[in-house]
């Protein structure tokens, strides 16, 4: 099981979800979305920290609440909901600089016990997709449904 | 912000609701668009993960 994860809200094609973050800096609302980009059945996750005044999401603040695992932990919940409906899908997932990567990568490894139980979790080094390792610096991650 | 809670467990993990206004929402954010397209121009330049790592899925 995923460790501990926020309350979320999802559209019903279970392409865009919604939770909120709570800690010391407040409530902060985040955004996940899951996007086709025109390979067969692959998806890009998107996901980021939904700006208040403008509604835009972005994935360059840097807001400290306290809660980053827990945050993690319900973006990979989502990941299984998402693929209930969608298993042939392939998820692809990229920070936008190298430290927010390296985030999704703490992201998956701490939860990698319960995620690698039911998906094929790859990572991408130099321009090579191979089984995901700890502690290896990837630039992209990509997972599956096992079926 | 009208959400539907769905009672049935075998449609929504525990902790999950539906909401319709998020249908849709997010589609066309500057982010999404942004990290989709670069999504789609890293599988372009590394391809698709080799057979040998996709067989779990065929077994």
């Amino acid at each position: 099981m995923l460790a501990d994860h926020y309350q979320v809200e999802t559209a019903a094609d279970f392409l865009s979800f919604e939770f909120v973050s709570v800690g010391p800096r407040g409530r902060v609302i985040k955004a996940v979305r899951y996007t086709s980009i025109g390979f067969n059945q692959f998806y890009n996750l998107g996901f980021g920290d939904k700006d208040p005044v403008s509604g835009y999401l972005s994935d360059t603040t840097v807001i400290n609440n306290g809660d980053s695992q827990k945050v993690l932990a319900t973006v990979a919940s989502t990941l299984y909901t998402f693929t209930k409906r969608y298993p042939q899908a392939t998820v692809v997932a990229a920070g936008s600089t190298e430290a927010r990567t390296r985030l999704y990568r703490i992201g998956i490894a701490s939860n990698l016990a319960a995620i690698e139980a039911d998906f094929v979790v790859l990572g991408l080094l130099a321009d090579e997709w191979e089984p995901f390792r700890r502690d290896v610096a990837y630039s992209a991650f990509l997972a599956y449904r096992k079926l | 912000m009208k959400v539907k809670e769905l009672t049935s467990a075998n449609k929504l993990p525990a902790g999950y609701t539906i909401n319709p206004d998020l249908n849709g929402k997010y589609a066309d954010d500057p982010l999404i668009q942004v990290k989709a397209a670069r999504a789609a121009d890293l599988l372009k330049a590394a391809g698709l993960p080799r057979p040998e790592l996709r067989n779990p899925r065929a077994k």
